[in-house]
């Protein structure tokens, strides 16, 4: 392997104008968060009794984890298939998963009623081996500590060498031995968590069957999230690359992500070969003869989601030009993205309901905050830690 | 050959062999015997259960001596009208043993005896009595304290309740405890034994009755010249604001709800005939209701006939709003009679249509309406005459200007 | 030499990530079995004859009562103007009556409240066991356990539990508890039975409300429809209802037998069973990840580092 290949801190200013707008729309989430949690998820939310839960659940929760799948499918490739090309790639999606588990963790505090009990599934006494939640729960938590784990070396290395601070540097050198030598254990546990909880969280909704648009309920609903979320990994790690290629004016890896694309297709076959079979054994399709708005959506999550991407990128052209590939990608997010909140929010339809869920303006406005928190912080850590790998020095500008 | 023929036995069922008249005549004659015995008390006789004896008796076999009924029998039949008669039966009946949140229900045995009778008798209440014995209190069946008993029978409160509510909410819908309760507020602990007068009945507990508009009497008697009545009900009641008690008094839930037609309503003496008519009609002549079946009906009560014609507002109110005693007697004919409330200055004289300005809201009535009619306006002219100086109509009464002297 | 030692490395840490994983074995095997309808006959339950209720509302009220909540007069509750709207249980008012006329025949009144199911979709979806079935019947709501997710209130098939939104600090799931402190505390029968005046409400054991209730239909086929909601509804539930008109008209969800935890239990206990699935996914991985791995590689296959540090100092600066 040639020196370029390895990452390094990134060398730009991080106040820019998108950095200001970010911590502008932090700043509003922080208003509306103070707002719920001192007068209560009734005043913040569109929540009601019908209805339990909102985009905090269908996009903080469940599209989060979902579009966090980059960590453990470029993990696996990389390490598990020893596909060591892409070695460049896995820093940052390592750190994009990190990071979205954690706004996660902090969207789920704002939604539940008593977040001060977060920490109660980690009690052996109230373990509710039962509930798909609790695995859900107990995954979650020790697929962020294996992230957690997983990215101390990044932090580590920042201070190996540091000569004016010679005691940390020993220490980190020593933590560094360590987790390097016991890495492919948690490399392997990340994957089978992510496996897991993946899944679960799509087993979620089917205890609800009689209140699930028959379009969307499946025994399979946890099977097919595990599909989409390996779908969606690698192209939430190209659209990533390329946007931050963009974003620091660099020379956007096409070489590498070329070759990651012709991995999608694929995933997204598969994908797609378990949508139309489960029709096909469930017939649903006879639900798409009506028009309503979940026949529609459903519409648009297959067809723009998953059917238009996988023509797009099974053509050379397509993955040869950076726009393209972008777009293709971003569709196939949008798509994944589309079908959680489909799942959690379209497709509930209670049975005694009044009127249909909207969610309120802090829901949206602490969603999008944390969505804005998560590119800030993704973007201070590029800056101080080695996350990015330059592909071309002199294109930086 | 075949396996009937092997085991004759489990196959004939008839008696088919000569010799099998015998034994026949046998249970013939017990037959006879057992009848011959219970004959004389066949009314005290058993229903037809089916067989399932223990149903009512507790011992294995009972005879019309010891009969050994169990109290709480629940047999699978039609309990029997029993033999006795409400004639015995209280009046009111308090029942307390449930009042807690509410006072003891003073419950009107007779007049629920009464409509029982129409209808199956005390059985319909008193459903699982023991033929020929006295009715057992409700509760020696029926929990007093909820979730003690047996679940396929109601407690006592759901057993009363039951009884009382299935007709009363049917019939008017209404839930309120206060129907049959008197709560047990402020502390109140004495309770009131009235039964509910016939007028609370109406409408409360009982079905609203749809009013007939007239009434055609035929009096056709021996002794007596064919005659008819025509009663205009329905004016009668609007006119007079009648309440149904007011005639109805004496009836009985019989007299509709008749059991058969061959009930007829009994003949009752002239006084007790005319009672309910005479309360007002007491002064009139026979001709002012009665009339030839050949001519036509007499007119209806012309109140111009009393030197007072209605018009304007006293004819739109009703009799009794003015006449408050009954036998109507003549009011006095001045206005503060009734308008007691009335005087110069405060009577608005805007609800007639004329406002009245400073000069003349201070006249007394009778200046204007001469003669005491209020019923027509007056003219100006028989006040102002027209040269005096007062010019028309610029300055008739009529809103009072602020810039008027 | 050094591929040894890795390799020696790699069984040991393996075997080391197993044993925590299955020690909670245990746990999961205990509730590998389900509760079956069969087993719950000795809960107890409550029988709703709706043929019975003239909708006074005084459950309602005793309900009210009972559970704490601050309710008005009792003559209040004779309002009727109430039933012009269907209501649902709230976070405060763990039961309601809703009436039902249908055209001439008599208006029916159904009282909403949580069924306690045999096998109660909220307590199966809970994670922290802040719901669950007691002996008796009921299902109960422990709220230092919960944690307020809400997902109790998704999986329930009748959409009971209630939460308290407008609670910031200390919310809780409400609902109907079949008054189990009460009973638990002496009394003979939940608040709303003893105070039903028709006593159209009949507390008793499950299995013999059951029997009582198909006798009544078998003896008054003329009065009842042929079904008792709860009896198989979702599993079964500690509440049964009979009516004399269908269950579709009078505000009832259609519900399958099939207990609705079935499905997600079956799957959850599948892809842990005996941690098995876990573990082969795990070795299988380990074995792909040791096989494909080339000697030439040997020092990238490991950490996300590479071998050489960068001169960092310059570069944030």
């Amino acid at each position: 392997m040639t020196s370029h290949e390895h990452a390094a801190p990134v060398a730009r200013r991080l106040l820019t104008p998108g950095v200001l707008m970010l911590l502008a729309l932090v700043g509003a989430a922080m208003i509306f968060a103070i707002i719920r949690f001192a007068f209560g998820l009734s005043v913040a939310t569109n929540l009601d009794q019908q209805h339990p839960w909102g985009i905090w659940i269908a996009i903080d929760v469940a599209t989060g984890v979902a579009l966090a799948a980059g960590g453990f499918t470029s993990a696996a490739l990389v390490y598990v298939f020893n596909r060591n090309r892409f070695h460049s790639l896995v820093r940052p999606a390592l750190l994009t998963a990190m990071l979205g588990y954690t706004f996660v963790g902090m969207g789920l505090m704002a939604d539940l009623g008593r977040y001060y009990n977060i920490w109660h599934p980690a009690l052996p006494s109230m373990w509710q081996g039962n509930s798909v939640l609790f695995e859900v729960g107990m995954c979650v938590m020790c697929y962020l500590t294996v992230l957690y784990i997983e990215f101390l070396p990044l932090v580590c290395e920042r201070f190996i060498g540091d000569t004016g601070r010679p005691r940390l540097a020993r220490l980190c050198a020593r933590i560094d031995r360590v987790v390097r030598r016991t890495m492919f254990v948690f490399i392997l546990a990340g994957v089978v968590l992510s496996c897991l909880h993946q899944s679960s969280l799509g087993h979620l909704m089917v205890i609800a069957p009689t209140k699930m648009h028959a379009l969307w309920y499946t025994p399979l609903l946890g099977l097919l999230f595990l599909l989409s979320a390996a779908a969606v990994g690698f192209p939430m790690i190209i659209v990533e690359s390329l946007w931050s290629s963009w974003s620091f004016s660099r020379q956007p890896e096409m070489h590498l992500l070329r070759e990651l694309a012709r991995f999608i297709p694929p995933l997204l076959g598969v994908y797609l070969a378990f949508i139309i079979g489960n029709m096909a054994v469930r017939e649903t399709y006879g639900e798409l003869r009506t028009v309503s708005p979940q026949t529609v959506c459903f519409g648009i999550e297959v067809a723009a989601g998953v059917v238009l991407p996988l023509v797009m990128l099974l053509m050379d052209r397509v993955r040869r030009s950076p726009r393209l590939l972008l777009t293709a990608c971003l569709l196939i997010v949008f798509g994944v993205a589309f079908n959680r909140i489909n799942v959690f929010l379209v497709a509930y339809q209670p049975p005694f309901a009044e009127r249909a869920y909207f969610p309120s303006v802090g829901e949206i406005v602490v969603t999008t905050g944390l969505m804005a928190g998560l590119v800030l912080v993704y973007r201070v850590i590029v800056t101080y830690l080695p996350v990015l790998t330059p592909t071309s020095r002199s294109v930086a500008t | 050959m075949n396996a009937a023929s092997t085991k004759p036995g489990r196959r004939s069922t008839g008696a088919t062999k000569p010799n099998a008249h015998g034994p026949v005549c046998f249970v013939a004659g017990i037959l006879f015997a057992t009848w011959a015995v219970y004959a004389p008390a066949a009314q005290d006789r058993p229903p037809n259960v089916g067989g399932d004896c223990a149903a009512c008796h507790s011992c294995d076999d009972p005879s019309p001596q010891a009969r050994c009924l169990r109290a709480c029998a629940r047999p699978a039949h039609e309990p029997k009208p029993t033999s006795l008669t409400n004639e015995f039966a209280p009046h009111i009946v308090i029942l307390g043993e449930l009042a807690d949140r509410y006072l003891p229900v003073p419950f009107d045995h007779a007049g629920h005896a009464a409509m029982a009778n129409m209808t199956r008798g005390c059985v319909v209440c008193h459903h699982h009595t023991p033929q020929g014995q006295e009715h057992p209190s409700c509760k020696s069946c029926h929990a007093l304290e909820p979730g003690t008993g047996d679940i396929h029978m109601p407690g006592l409160k759901g057993a009363y309740h039951r009884q009382c509510m299935n007709c009363h909410v049917e019939w008017s819908g209404d839930t309120h405890c206060s129907v049959c309760h008197q709560p047990r507020t402020g502390g109140t602990t004495s309770l009131k034994l009235s039964t509910p007068s016939k007028d609370d009945i109406i409408g409360q507990m009982h079905p609203p009755i749809p009013e007939p508009e007239v009434r055609q009497y035929e009096i056709a008697r021996d002794g007596i010249e064919p005659s008819r009545v025509l009663f205009r009900h329905k004016r009668h009641i609007d006119a007079y604001g009648l309440r149904c008690a007011d005639c109805h008094h004496e009836n009985s839930c019989v007299r509709c709800h008749a059991r058969s037609n061959s009930d007829a309503p009994p003949v009752k003496p002239l006084n007790e005939h005319h009672q309910p008519c005479f309360a007002c009609h007491e002064n009139d002549a026979c001709e002012s209701c009665h009339y030839e079946t050949e001519q036509p009906p007499p007119a209806m009560f012309d109140h111009a006939g009393t030197r007072w014609p209605l018009t304007r507002y006293h004819r739109e109110a009703g009799c009794r709003d003015c006449h408050t005693v009954v036998p109507y007697q003549s009011p006095k004919t001045e206005c503060n009679e009734c308008h007691n409330d009335w005087a110069p200055g405060t009577f608005d004289h805007a609800v007639t249509g004329q406002t009245l300005d400073a000069l003349h809201v201070s006249i007394d009535c009778a200046e204007c309406h001469t003669n005491r009619q209020f019923d027509r306006p007056p003219t100006c002219g028989a006040c102002h005459d027209a040269d005096s100086g007062i010019s028309f109509p610029d300055r008739r009464p009529g809103p009072v200007n602020s810039n008027n002297p | 030499m050094k591929s040894s030692a890795n390799r020696r490395w790699f069984l040991k840490s393996l075997a080391l990530a197993g044993a925590p994983v299955v020690c909670p074995t245990v746990e999961a095997d205990e509730t590998d079995g389900h509760e079956s309808g069969a087993t719950s006959s000795g809960t107890m339950g409550v029988l709703m004859d709706i043929t019975q209720c003239v909708g006074c509302r005084k459950c309602e009220y005793a309900c009210g009562q009972a559970a704490g909540f601050n309710v008005p007069p009792i003559e209040t509750f004779d309002d009727r103007a109430v039933f012009e709207n269907d209501r649902r249980p709230g976070p405060a008012s763990y039961t309601v009556v809703n009436r039902y006329a249908a055209g001439e025949s008599p208006e029916r009144f159904v009282k909403v409240n949580c069924l306690h199911c045999n096998e109660p979709a909220c307590a199966s979806a809970c994670l922290v066991g802040a719901l669950q079935k007691t002996a008796t019947g009921a299902v109960v709501y422990d709220p230092w356990k919960c944690m307020g997710c809400r997902y109790c209130m998704v999986a329930c098939p009748f959409q009971i539990p209630a939460y308290e939104y407008d609670n910031a600090f200390t919310p809780q799931v409400r609902k109907c508890t079949m008054c189990a402190d009460r009973i638990a505390n002496g009394a003979r029968v939940p608040a709303c039975v003893e105070i039903c005046p028709k006593e159209c409400l009949i507390y008793g054991r499950r299995d013999e409300l059951l029997a009582l209730a198909h006798d009544r239909i078998r003896q008054h086929p003329d009065r009842y429809v042929e079904h008792i909601y709860g009896e198989h509804e979702a599993g079964g539930a500690s509440w049964l209802y009979l009516s004399d008109r269908r269950f579709a008209d009078l505000g009832f969800v259609a519900v399958p037998a099939a207990a609705p935890s079935h499905l997600t239990e079956t799957l959850q206990h599948a892809v842990f069973k005996h941690w098995a699935p876990p573990a082969c996914l795990y070795g299988l991985l380990g074995a792909i990840m040791w096989l494909s791995r080339r000697p030439d590689d040997e020092p990238k296959t490991s950490p996300a580092v590479p071998t050489m540090p960068p001169r960092l100092k310059g570069a944030v600066s």
